[in-house]
């Protein structure tokens, strides 16, 4: 598609990340003609899309959305911090450039084609944003308000998806031969659906397909829609709409954005725009719209880069923490949250019988549930994007740590019952869903720490022997090691409390144990065959 | 208190009459990140500087289709320029004498012809011994002559009028350039003799204003306090290329030109062998080449027609020119 050229556009040149450049020609003529006069019409301009998409979001910050909060915090060396109020809450004053969550994560699921849900009162420019997305993606104003579904309590499958042709509906003598006259929104690469809490039970399920699977289904007739990426808003994301919002529909939405409060600093900007009928979504810059195969670079650019495997471990370790319940079975499979939520039982009457662990010390007690893949799938996903961003080649740890308390939102259900949030210091965090997954993902790194897991992980070396292959082990070995698993299982069956992190580990250490019996049996009919 | 600006009438005024809604954006955009914007001065640059422009684009029939592009490109940049406080003194002198002149390459690429006279004269304006208005005249001589109608013809041109406003640097590839001008633009940036392009890169001193050779003493470069670039009295090293010398204050390098239209200093990376480039420069007090009459001089090189010399007591580089 070709880029589409709004009457203005001004773009700053300056890069968005400062580097290190090449010492430049000392007399070069080509210098007379650089200055402070834009003389190309800025889509001509070779940028890198990385580069774009930080443009984008500073763009967004600085001239569309009021927005003074940056609580994405990077530090870049020493900090200046200042404490207040009763509770001394922390204010730290970023070294590092630093992100307004309400811009950024949109950009980065626009960029990644997922999905983001943005909750918070009405009129907190929660809608506005997801047009600028839609106007981002190359299509006019005029045509992202009309395609964005609102959602309303009488909204049927066939507002939401399209009408079968009248005509067809007399004449055809079977469903095949009903055409649809499918509506317009669902073909295009930003899709919108506002106050989707409010939208009835039945319909929901409709956009449950089309968001889940991409393909919209009326009359045995089907439309395959190309990968886009949705912004939902919400007045209230805790179900409190007109329909609940079914569990699968939900567990479909990667990040959840909450809209904060309007700082009253600011009311000469919102006056000024007033005053001056300033509409920023009428006016982005050409240079900042994303053509279709751009969007689809990107989204390439995002899944190149590097996860390094230190980093991954972290998040191994964090999701291994959740998922246990000692006492919701027998056999150590079914020792887990899922399986007394599947029988119906609540967690506490369970966790009671429980001893021997520390409550406060065991994060899985802070859950209700565990990590889904999907999810686990959505924080890789979102920390490359964020890394991505910001023009690295591969995720570091303070991006993950940034990006998780987004993405887990509404996927890690905190036990607002257990004795963490009982302490003084931790009240807030029952409602602050934010700063609790941060603070869950601080103490599992302290406790991955305390470990030294990063030198000494039994575990992680004999998974790195056995991803070495079979091919040369002989039977010798293949007892060696099934040995050292049964050595290390008899050293934790010995005294450690059945953690989350060691439920997994010994799972993983049934697993190797279970293929090098089976290739031990193998090798013993292969020698007798011979 | 500031003029009220005059009312925009002519194609000017219909352009801003289509796009009213996005100008309005625009200027009220800008404005949000100028809060101190001049309305009445940018105001009066679209009745004194573009709507001319815009006039000269739309009475030519050849041109008219461009009116719409050429008064929003030119609109936009005046407001960038005016919210940069940058549309005054010599930028505003050369937007009232080129832009009409060059109707025809403004529209071919408004924006690219525009942007690049400003940034030239900005350039220009900055540069230490350099000449804006000079360049200014240089240019709409040039364009007087009718045969600067393509933006890149234009474009060139003006770096062939940079260097004959004072960009010594630029003198080599000016050069390259004024040989593919058309003859009459050339004729007005380099003479109008037969081998003048030839004449003047085997001579730098030779003057294209007078035919002529510039003899005599340049001073070039200036104690840091004073505005120039050396923190000490510099002396000079040898490799610095064609008409060019090396010249180090002890704490950086520098690359120093000279010719008859002006002079320049670029910082420049150490040469490999910085002691021994310098040693091989070294001049003998007691006695001095012919021609060095300056007081305690230190270093010199010969480039062409010229001795570059450095004194003990001057922040400058002195080439001396034989007549």
């Amino acid at each position: 598609m070709a880029r589409r050229q709004p009457p203005t556009e001004h773009v700053p040149e300056a890069p968005t990340l400062p580097r290190e450049q090449a010492a430049p020609r000392a007399f070069d003529v080509a210098d007379l003609y650089r200055g402070p006069g834009a003389t190309a019409p800025p889509a001509a301009a070779a940028v890198p899309l990385d580069e774009t998409l930080r443009q984008a979001y500073f763009w967004i910050v600085n001239r569309a959305i009021i927005s003074p909060h940056y609580d994405i915090e990077y530090h870049d060396g020493p900090h200046a911090s200042f404490a207040f109020g009763d509770s001394r809450t922390v204010v730290d004053l970023p070294s590092g450039q630093s992100y307004s969550s309400f811009v950024l994560l949109p950009l980065l699921t626009f960029a990644t084609r997922r999905r983001c849900l943005f909750v918070g009162g009405p009129g907190r420019g929660k809608t506005a944003s997801a047009v600028l997305m839609g106007v981002l993606a190359g299509y006019p104003v005029r045509e992202v308000r009309r395609a964005m579904q609102h959602g309303h309590p009488q909204m049927t499958v066939a507002d939401l998806l399209g009408t079968p042709l009248p005509a067809d509906l007399v004449k055809a003598e079977s469903a095949e031969e009903i055409r649809i006259a499918w509506r317009s929104w669902l073909t295009m690469r930003v899709r919108i659906v506002d106050e989707y809490n409010r939208i009835p039970t039945r319909t929901q399920s409709a956009l449950l397909t089309v968001m889940g699977d991409n393909y919209a289904e009326l009359f045995d007739q089907i439309l395959e829609c190309p990968e886009a990426a949705w912004f939902l808003t919400a007045n209230d994301d805790t179900g409190g709409g007109t329909y609940p919002v079914i569990e699968a529909l939900r567990d479909r939405i990667d990040v959840v954005v909450q809209a904060l409060a309007f700082n009253s600093r600011f009311l000469g900007d919102l006056l000024d725009r007033i005053d001056r009928g300033y509409r920023p979504e009428e006016v982005v810059p050409a240079q900042l719209v994303f053509a279709a195969d751009e969007l689809d670079r990107v989204h390439e650019e995002v899944l190149a880069v590097e996860l390094p495997p230190a980093v991954r471990r972290r998040i191994e370790f964090f999701a291994a923490q959740f998922e246990v319940l000692e006492s919701a079975g027998t056999q150590l499979e079914y020792q887990t949250k899922d399986t007394a939520r599947l029988a119906g039982v609540d967690l506490h009457l369970l966790s009671t019988g429980e001893s021997g662990r520390d409550r406060l010390a065991d994060l899985g007690t802070q859950t209700r549930n565990g990590l889904s893949v999907r999810a686990l799938q959505t924080l890789l996903i979102y920390a490359k994007a964020l890394a991505y961003f910001r023009g690295q080649p591969a995720v570091h740890l303070e991006d993950l740590r940034q990006i998780l308390p987004f993405v887990l939102h509404d996927k890690l259900v905190p036990d607002l019952d257990a004795p963490f949030f009982e302490a003084e210091a931790n009240r807030a965090l029952r409602t602050d869903r934010i700063a609790w997954l941060r603070r869950l993902f601080d103490l599992s790194c302290a406790e991955y720490d305390r470990l030294d897991l990063d030198r000494a992980d039994p575990v992680a070396d004999l998974l790195d022997e056995f991803a070495l292959g079979l091919g040369d082990l002989d039977e010798a070995g293949a007892r060696a090691r099934l040995e050292r698993i049964e050595r290390t299982l008899a050293e934790w069956s010995a005294g450690r409390k059945l953690y989350g992190t060691l439920y997994d580990d010994i799972l993983v250490l049934k697993y190797l144990h279970q293929r090098y019996t089976n290739y031990l049996a193998w090798l013993r009919w292969r020698g007798r065959a011979r | 208190m500031t003029a009220a600006a005059p009312p925009v009438a002519g194609a000017l005024a219909a352009v801003l009459e289509a796009n009213r809604d996005a100008c309005n954006a625009r200027v009220a955009e800008v404005r949000h990140d100028h809060p101190a914007l001049d309305t009445d001065h940018f105001g009066r640059a679209l009745a004194d500087l573009v709507a001319p422009a815009v006039e000269a684009v739309a009475a030519d029939r050849a041109t008219a289709d461009a009116v719409p592009a050429v008064g929003m490109a030119l609109f936009e940049l005046a407001l960038d320029l005016v919210a940069g406080r940058r549309l005054a003194g010599p930028v505003h002198r050369a937007w009232a004498a080129l832009l009409p002149a060059a109707a025809p390459a403004l529209a071919r690429a408004p924006r690219e012809v525009a942007g690049s006279i400003t940034n030239a004269v900005v350039t220009l304006d900055q540069a230490p011994g350099a000449r804006p208005d000079q360049w200014t005249a240089l240019v709409a001589d040039a364009l007087a002559t009718g045969t600067l109608t393509d933006p890149a013809a234009l474009l060139a041109a003006g770096q062939v009028a940079a260097w004959r406003a004072g960009m010594a640097g630029y003198r080599p590839t000016a050069l390259d350039l004024a040989a593919a001008l058309p003859a009459a633009a050339r004729a007005v940036l380099v003479g109008p003799a037969a081998g003048a392009v030839d004449a003047l890169r085997a001579d730098p001193w030779l003057d294209p204003a007078t035919g002529g050779r510039r003899a005599g003493a340049v001073r070039v470069g200036a104690f840091v306090g004073l505005g120039g670039a050396f923190t000490r009295p510099p002396r000079l090293a040898v490799g610095g290329g064609p008409d060019q010398v090396l010249a180090t204050d002890g704490a950086a390098w520098y690359l120093v030109v000279a010719d008859a239209s002006g002079h320049a200093i670029a910082p420049v990376p150490p040469p490999a062998d910085a002691v021994a480039a310098v040693a091989a420069a070294a001049l003998d007090p007691a006695n001095p080449p012919d021609g060095v009459d300056l007081p305690a001089p230190t270093s010199w090189v010969r480039v062409g027609a010229a001795t570059a010399v450095t004194s003990a007591v001057s922040h400058a580089v002195t080439f001396l020119v034989a007549p």
